[in-house]
């Protein structure tokens, strides 16, 4: 079967459901079974893709990206805190109005000094925030009255708006007098105050989560009277609590559990688009010293060729069935710039060994590894051990390479010392991932040289081209979306010629959802943005945890 | 007996001490730090990793951050966990419980049906059914704790139903009485997966000490006074006790380790998991705290083992 034939057919009793939305009124409960712990969850410290669902639903922001994606301009993007709007004639000044109704949950407007704490908050290195290094376009934050919030820029860019949405109000009667670097230690973030469609009701912390509906929230009550979030460490024992209807929803199923799921008829799978992407990085510096250029992966001949080297559709194949397409380029499909006409460097054994012989690696050792002047063609990949698919992925390159006569020594390692081997540049090879947004500005830290300031932070293969740096920030830079897509497609042609990667792959994911809930449109990027839409099935029977709660 | 206990809690204390000092500092060896973020997340800043190093007083050299922490936890102060956003001393209230339940059920399941079956089996060793008891015991020691834990998980729990899949009570489920019903019927598997191979470690022990036992001098003097089979076995039990008390003693010792991957699969919100999860996440302050608080439960249940091996056996008060 296809994979796009497998996930129509996984999604048809979705499109279904969408139909009959326009039931009885919401209520009920929804469990999330995860894996993950949420903290932290306040918006300006969040690091998890669970925090941020708990944060998304604690609090809202000024304005909300699109169903479509899109960060650059303003067409889609949807008010939230911010009624309304408007740029100043420079377009180096945006200001928010706030909507009247909008109120903290202990009842206190939410004003434009919260816009103002926001900013302060993400900006206080002792918190250490991770949106800092996303907000550095923009300048200051002033509140030009309670209502009115100024956003002054440095420079205009295509992502202005987007930007702005990443600064989240906070409540600066409740935080203005922490002392700097507080905000994690302080009595808030064990009971955080928030402005979105949920309030915390209960934190166990590694154990459990629920938050309450908010009744008179300013757009309107939501659908489930709670979301609960019970946190199994391991994740066998997660989804086995969505078989057994002790939880709701498993939000990233592995293939084994897409085909075990045909088991448990009350459970809806839910396919989607992915935001991950996982590649096998080359060092472009020597790991002993990362002054000086890698020994052998500093030579595109050779990049290529290890490139040609492996059959990535089949490994592809091999680890995820149907449920992941390979990596086309350091984007994912469901971004607005993807570019799905860009010609990967193909698997061509005869040609990657005809370079190899090229380049002097013309000896074979008795296991058949090339030698040149004596020396085997010997690299060391760097692979996090609590990845299992990226483990699998390493056995698999292995083997591949091992037949072009490259040895690949595998060195697993646990998640910190990984980070801390990565980040020193520690490795020939590293098995790497990353979790996209809409926004591509993370290409300046992922992929950019550290030529310019605040590029190349997370680069860990120290991969360098002006060109790229070039197109990047001209699209960026430029107003015309349809301009920024060109240029920054123009950079992912770049980067792909220059094979700085092998592009693995991008899973596609799978949720499990009970089947007693009607679902709107699933966000792929963020599906629990629409789960105060969520509403119980009326044909389908009730569980004991959907009473109404007497103290929700 | 009052000389002796005093000696065993001095040597206990500095058992502490040193676990406590060689973890506070192992751990900071380690690579990474707390402020690590997931595997593919953005990387914090220089400026950022440093503020925040600064803020908790990681930036000081180890010695003087040991001699700090030894003036808090003289103060009372454990600390706070980076990794769960409380104090450490709540994080450990909030789990310990959960793992005494867990740890002392589990023993006195494994130990009470250990020592009862062992006894039975070493006493009547040529029937065909203890034979036969004691190879299920074998069975069970062969088969490594997590997998008896998942094997119960996909068994018992997910195809039957009897039980839950995991956690410590059910979400939304019900209070009071109903509630303590529903947290036993959520030990029942963690419980059983933890107790039943120190049940048969403990049986096979009892057999063997039974069967040598029965041939002493004193049980035999016991038979020829005229006392019954049952009066007998008694006598022999007690003494057959000893290797079987031994073994709790380390038992006692070890159970937190054995604990962490219990609680895992199960999510059995208990302080094995809070440890493992702290290193991990090279949670300073968690881990001290939690080292701290289960070295000193580990040396009390060596002690009380002890306690009970002395009064298993007397010669053991002579040694002493």
């Amino acid at each position: 079967m296809t994979r796009w034939l497998r996930s129509l057919l996984l999604a048809l009793p979705l499109l279904t459901a969408c139909d009959r939305l326009r039931g009885p009124a919401g209520g009920g409960t929804v469990i999330v079974s995860t894996a993950a712990d949420p903290d932290p969850f306040l918006p300006p410290t969040r690091t998890s893709v669970t925090g941020r669902m708990v944060s998304e639903l604690l609090f809202d922001p000024l304005v909300e990206i699109g169903a479509d994606l899109n960060p650059f301009g303003e067409a889609g993007f949807v008010p939230r805190l911010a009624a309304s709007w408007w740029w100043s004639p420079d377009s180096l000044a945006l200001t928010f109005t706030l909507d009247p109704d909008a109120r903290w949950h202990d009842g206190t407007p939410v004003t434009a000094r919260d816009v103002v704490t926001g900013l302060s908050l993400i900006r206080d290195p002792a918190n250490g925030s991770p949106v800092a290094g996303e907000i550095v376009d923009i300048d200051s934050i002033v509140a030009v009255d309670d209502r009115s919030a100024r956003v002054h820029f440095h420079e205009r860019s295509a992502e202005q708006l987007y930007t702005a949405s990443l600064v989240y109000p906070m409540p600066a009667h409740l935080l203005d007098s922490l002392p700097a670097g507080g905000l994690a230690t302080s009595a808030y973030a064990q009971r955080p105050v928030g402005s979105g469609p949920y309030r915390l009701v209960e934190r166990e912390p590694k154990v459990r989560l629920v938050l309450g509906a908010v009744e008179d929230h300013y757009r309107g009550r939501p659908g489930p009277d709670r979301i609960a979030l019970t946190i199994a460490p391991d994740p066998a024992t997660g989804i086995a609590k969505v078989w057994a209807g002790e939880a709701d929803v498993w939000e990233l199923l592995p293939p084994p559990d897409v085909t075990a799921a045909t088991a448990y008829p009350q459970v809806r799978l839910v396919p989607s688009n992915g935001w991950d992407y996982t590649f096998i990085a080359f060092n472009f510096r020597a790991p002993t010293d990362t002054t000086a250029a890698h020994p052998l992966l500093a030579d595109p001949a050779m990049r290529v060729a290890l490139t040609q080297a492996l059959d990535r559709a089949g490994l592809v194949r091999a680890l995820f069935d149907s449920l992941a397409h390979p990596l086309l380029g350091p984007f994912v499909r469901a971004q607005f710039t993807a570019d799905t006409t860009i010609a990967p460097i193909p698997f061509d054994t005869l040609t990657a060994a005809r370079a190899l012989d090229s380049l002097g690696w013309t000896g074979r050792t008795r296991d058949g590894i090339r030698l040149r002047d004596g020396r085997p063609l010997r690299l060391r990949a760097l692979v996090p051990a609590p990845s299992a698919n990226r483990v699998r992925a390493a056995v698999l390159v292995q083997e591949q390479w091992r037949r072009a006569g490259v040895d690949l020594v595998i060195d697993k390692r646990e998640a910190q010392a990984f980070g801390t081997a990565r980040d020193g540049g520690d490795f020939d090879v590293v098995f790497g991932g990353w979790g996209t947004t809409p926004s591509v500005r993370g290409l300046r830290s992922t992929w950019g040289s550290g030529a310019r300031p605040g590029w190349g932070r997370q680069n860990s293969g120290r991969y360098a081209n002006a060109a790229f740096d070039s197109l990047v920030a001209e699209g960026l830079a430029n107003a015309d979306p349809v301009v920024t897509r060109d240029r920054i497609r123009a950079a992912y042609r770049v980067i792909v010629a220059d094979a700085a990667a092998v592009w693995l792959y991008e899973p596609v994911p799978v949720a499990a959802v009970h089947r007693r809930f009607l679902l709107p449109t699933w966000r792929p990027e963020a599906w629990w943005r629409t789960l105060p839409s969520w509403r119980l099935d009326p044909e389908a029977p009730a569980l004991a945890r959907d009473a109404r709660p007497t103290d929700p | 007996m009052r000389r002796a206990l005093l000696a065993r809690l001095g040597h206990g204390a500095i058992v502490i001490a040193l676990v406590v000092s060689a973890c506070f500092t192992l751990i900071r060896l380690a690579p990474g730090d707390p402020f690590f973020r997931d595997l593919d997340a953005a990387r914090l800043t220089v400026e950022q990793r440093e503020a925040q190093r600064a803020a908790f007083g990681y930036d000081r050299p180890i010695p003087e951050q040991f001699v700090r922490y030894v003036g808090q936890v003289a103060r009372g102060e454990l600390g706070w966990s980076h990794s769960r956003s409380q104090p450490v001393a709540a994080a450990l209230a909030a789990t310990l419980p959960a793992t005494l339940l867990l740890i002392t059920v589990a023993t006195l399941l494994a130990f009470g049906l250990g020592i009862s079956l062992g006894a039975w089996m070493g006493w009547r060793a040529e029937q065909p059914l203890a034979r036969a008891a004691d190879r299920v015991a074998v069975l069970v020691l062969a088969v490594p704790e997590y997998l008896l834990a998942l094997l119960a998980v996909m068994g018992p729990a997910l195809a039957w139903g009897l039980f839950p899949v995991g956690g410590m009570r059910t979400e939304f489920g019900p209070r009071g009485l109903a509630g303590l019903l529903d947290v036993a019927h959520h030990l029942t598997l963690p419980a059983l997966a933890l107790a039943l191979p120190v049940a048969a470690m403990a049986a096979r022990l009892q057999r063997a000490a039974m069967r040598a036992t029965c041939d002493l001098p004193f049980v035999r003097t016991a038979r020829a006074k005229g006392a019954d089979d049952r009066i007998a076995r008694r006598h022999a039990r007690r003494a057959a006790l000893v290797p079987v008390l031994s073994y709790a003693g380390v038992h006692l010792a070890v159970a937190v380790s054995g604990v962490v991957v219990i609680e895992r699969i199960f999510a059995w919100p208990g302080m094995g998991r809070l440890l493992f999860e702290g290193v991990l996440a090279r949670d300073y302050p968690l881990v001290a705290g939690g080292v701290l608080v289960a070295s000193i439960g580990t040396v009390l249940g060596t002690l009380v083992a002890d306690l009970a091996l002395r009064w298993a056996d007397p010669r053991q008060r002579e040694l002493a």
